[in-house]
């Protein structure tokens, strides 16, 4: 059932006891609470969204209001949604799990990776393929290369570079898509604008969330178990509010790594390629698939170089009068036969966890009362030197096998370094480890120091790899909501 | 000018190497007038022989590339590029060993590091001598100027005289709206046309000046929108002429105008206060792609008005994106992100100032 506490909140005025409470209805939050909701009937559960079906007003969009320092977010007011569905209301659909290395602990960073393999993942990113509606859950490039032939640079060919395969959500907007199973599941309440004011903590663990509307009375909930799903930077905001003492020196809301380690997938275009025609290294559609290859580091070089990961895009684009594509008809320069473009490469960058990329409390507060956070974004040179180390490996590759030629439009300077935005993923702020000393979150997702509050949120992610989150968001959601209702993979209670 | 003695002066550089050049030396004698029939009537002497000089005159095109080699790095000897060049290009016995050589070592090069850049490109240190010597030996001789000119030149076709080349009885579409693909063909071009009779088999269709993939029956030729072609037309309200041309006879027979309409802005003109809105662009764009591109990835996006508000703000959807008033109208930068999904991104301006919106159109993410 879904109530509007701005509309109707008098059923609610004594309060509310469940087994369950999610805060937080975007993707993390929906599949959540549904799957939980559905794997335990005898359960209540209960989900409070402190938007509403429409769009936020400007008073509530104000409540996520950031001041910032370091690098220019300047995606940062346009990287969250605050209603029903959350940021999906306007996310892009692009779709993938986590390269494997992306699990592994990358030798030449200082933190720990995942303490969970992509073994662990493997079922339910099937599953997330289905709540995302990608319309297929295999990710294989080479299958992809054997359906449409030309569309790739053959593999075998490329030393040092590796090729991956995004899909595409419709985009499904989570708020309208699950509305109607939110609605119809009796176990579980969906409240809307019901904005966490509090979380109340007593021994160890939490009882209780302090809710309210915007213009309305506080709604108190007690549950079992609690589970914060606001968002990569709002979860992160309530950890550090459940900071009695100033002090970062603790385990779980008093780790270190709270609010460390921002980090967001980067972008830019530094080059243009001569490569064979026809290459479809961006989205294509096809008898009503969308997917787009893309090329990137070989594993080897990954696990070998302790390179960030990062992936190329290429886009066809007129060509660069000094190297025409006419120039590759010379077969004495190597070029294999064909037809040849030129094409503009776009590149995502995984950012290396950095230690001082951070969100922190202010001393200013929203109407909500509570505090505002400050972000302080940075990116570690050394992962723009791995991103041109990319290119230049794309380059040689070519050049090698006779596929083209590689020209650097924009050097790796300080200009290029200093504009680079963000791709609105907010990711690390409450990193999970194997160790309480790594990070915020257990490999169970459940916060250090306190037995029944849980994140699910991309914060918890240790290693970014390039990978657009929301499918790995949802993934973790998945085995979650397993994890609390008891069960094994895939199996009942 | 460097002087061809200049350009010799090390050219003991053959010797250097105790190579055999036995094919290569052929006809070497450099006693005799240059015979220019198997160079494309290119003047060029290496002294490594004609098998040389042909594979070099065949390079053909790179001139542009070579010239920016030889001022970049400072090359004033010929002798000391060939000197550089590998011994297994010196010991060719014949036209096709020496490109394989040469592809060989150009392989080589690029396995081994050994690169060079020109203009931001990437290219083996071989490829970069082989161009550079080219452009130095052409260079010798005034009379390779407009040959060379010739080479890289892309054919005008708005040179070709106009003329007859066959009777149309029709053609289309002839119009579409921004974005929109028309006629859409398996590999995504939008297809025209033609009912021509009788062209003939190597007639091409020339649409805003550009030469377009062409095929070619006896009573009807198809043709279309390709690639980034297709792109930067749809995308962009206007006129384009189109034209049938004969290269052989060096003809253009002009077919008609292909319109692309401005898309029909999301709703009705704003209120009073906000100027009409002339121009604005680009009008669509792909899935992940920035068209004129900023320096943090995001999309610049121009509104033309004779009478922005000086507080006016572009609204992408909910959102107010970084925007800034000219004097031609308004820049804005759309963020990347905004791009990620195929749809239509409603553009409307804002004066917060006095409340008042005035829609633009729709961006159209294909
Ligand atoms: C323009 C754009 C394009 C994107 N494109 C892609 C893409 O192509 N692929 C991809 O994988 N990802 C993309 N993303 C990111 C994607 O939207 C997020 O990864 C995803 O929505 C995160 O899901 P979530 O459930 O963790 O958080 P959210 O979707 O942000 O949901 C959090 C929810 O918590 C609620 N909340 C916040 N504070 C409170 C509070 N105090 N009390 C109660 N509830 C609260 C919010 O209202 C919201 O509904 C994009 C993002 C943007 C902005």
């Amino acid at each position: 059932m879904i109530d509007d506490l701005a509309v109707s909140p008098q059923p609610y005025a004594g309060g509310l006891k469940c087994d369950v409470c999610i805060v937080g209805a975007g993707p993390a939050g929906i599949s959540l609470a549904l799957t939980l909701a559905r794997l335990r009937p005898e359960w209540r559960v209960v989900l409070l969204e402190a938007g509403g079906r429409d769009n936020a007003s400007e008073r509530e969009r104000d409540i996520y209001r950031v001041s910032q320092s370091g690098r220019d977010y300047s995606v940062l007011d346009i990287s969250r949604r605050r209603k029903l569905g959350g940021t999906t209301a306007h996310w892009g659909g692009w779709s993938k799990p986590l390269d494997d290395s992306d699990f592994e602990t990358n030798p030449s960073w200082d933190m720990p990776a995942w303490p969970i393999g992509p073994a662990d993942l493997k079922a339910y990113y099937q599953r997330a393929c289905d709540w995302c509606e990608l319309g297929g859950s295999d990710f294989e490039a080479e299958a992809v290369a054997g359906r449409f032939p030309g569309a790739m640079l053959e593999y075998g060919d490329l030393q040092g570079i590796g090729q991956r395969l995004f899909r595409f959500s419709p985009p499904t907007r989570f708020g309208a898509r699950y509305a109607p199973e939110l609605e119809a599941q009796d176990n579980l309440t969906c409240l809307l604008h019901a904005n966490l004011l509090q979380l109340v903590r007593a021994q160890g663990k939490l009882v209780e969330a302090v809710v309210a509307p915007l213009d309305g009375d506080t709604l108190r909930i007690a549950a079992d178990r609690f589970v914060l799903a606001m968002g990569g930077m709002e979860t992160t905001r309530q950890l550090l509010h459940l900071r009695e003492r100033d002090v970062d020196d603790g385990e779980g809301v008093y780790s270190p790594h709270l609010g460390r380690y921002f980090a967001d997938h980067f972008g830019f275009s530094p080059a243009r390629l001569l490569a064979p025609a026809g290459l479809k290294y961006h989205m294509f559609t096809e008898s009503q698939e969308r997917l787009m290859p893309v090329l990137t580091f070989s594993n080897e070089a990954l696990r070998g170089e302790g390179q960030n990961n990062a992936c190329m895009r290429l886009y066809a684009n007129a060509p660069d009068p000094l190297l025409s594509p006419a120039y590759a008809e010379h077969a004495a320069f190597g070029f294999r036969p064909g037809e040849y473009w030129q094409y503009d490469v776009k590149m995502t960058v995984e950012p290396r966890p950095h230690r001082d990329s951070r969100l922190a409390l202010t001393n200013e507060r929203c109407e909500l009362g509570l505090r505002r956070l400050h972000l302080t974004w940075k990116i570690d040179e050394r992962d723009f030197t791995s991103a041109y180390q990319l290119l230049d490996r794309l380059g040689q590759a070519c050049s090698v096998a006779g596929l083209g030629r590689l020209q650097i439009t924009r050097e790796n300077s300080p200009e290029l370094r200093a504009n680079v935005s963000g791709g609105c993923h907010h990711m690390g702020t409450t990193r999970m480890a194997a160790r309480v000393g790594d990070g915020v979150v257990d490999p169970d997702l459940r916060v250090f120091d306190l037995e029944n509050l849980y994140i699910a949120s991309s914060s918890v992610f240790p290693r970014y790899g390039y990978s657009n989150p929301t499918l790995t968001i949802v993934a973790l959601s998945l085995r979650l909501a397993e994890h609390l209702a008891g069960v094994s993979a895939g199996g009942r209670p | 000018m460097i002087s061809r003695r200049r350009l010799l002066v090390g050219g003991g550089a053959l010797a250097g190497t105790g190579l055999g050049l036995l094919w290569l030396r052929q006809g070497g004698d450099s006693s005799l007038p240059p015979d220019t029939s198997a160079t494309g009537g290119l003047r060029l002497d290496s002294g490594l022989g004609k098998g040389f000089d042909r594979f070099l005159a065949s390079l053909a095109g790179t001139d542009p590339l070579g010239a920016a080699w030889v001022e970049a790095e400072g090359v004033e000897h010929i002798g000391s590029l060939v000197d550089a060049l590998d011994g297994s290009i010196h010991t060719a016995q014949n036209a096709r060993e020496l490109a394989d050589a040469v592809a060989g070592r150009v392989r080589a090069d690029f396995q081994e590091g050994l690169t060079c850049r020109v203009g931001g490109w990437v290219l083996s240190g071989t490829e970069c001598r082989l161009v550079g010597l080219r452009h130095l030996l052409l260079r010798l001789e005034p009379g390779n100027a407009q040959l060379v000119a010739a080479e890289t030149k892309v054919p005008s076709v708005a040179d070709y005289a106009e003329g007859h080349i066959a009777p149309l009885a029709n053609w289309g579409p002839k119009s579409t709206r921004v974005g929109e693909k028309f006629n859409v063909q398996i590999d995504g071009h939008s297809g025209l046309w033609f009912q021509f009779s009788g062209a003939p088999a190597h007639a091409r269709i020339v649409i805003d000046g550009e030469l377009v993939k062409t095929s070619v029956s006896a009573k009807v030729v198809t043709s279309g929108l390709f690639g980034e072609m297709q792109e930067r037309i749809l995308a962009t309200p206007g006129r384009y002429d189109i034209a049938l041309v004969d290269p052989v006879r060096g003809i253009r027979q002009p077919v008609g105008q292909f319109v692309v309409r401005p898309r029909k802005a999301a709703s009705g003109p704003g209120k009073a206060g906000f100027c009409e809105i002339e121009k604005w662009g680009p009008q669509s764009t792909r899935v992940g792609l920035a068209k004129n591109e900023q320096p943090d990835g995001a999309m610049g996006l121009w509104v033309r008005s004779a009478c922005m508000p000086r507080d006016a703000q572009l609204i992408v959807g909910d959102d107010v994106v970084k925007s800034s008033v000219k004097k031609f109208g308004l820049s804005a930068a759309i963020p990347a992100v905004f791009l990620e999904a195929p749809g239509e991104l409603e553009l409307v301006l804002y004066s917060p100032a006095t409340g008042q919106r005035q829609p633009v159109g729709v961006l159209v993410v294909e």
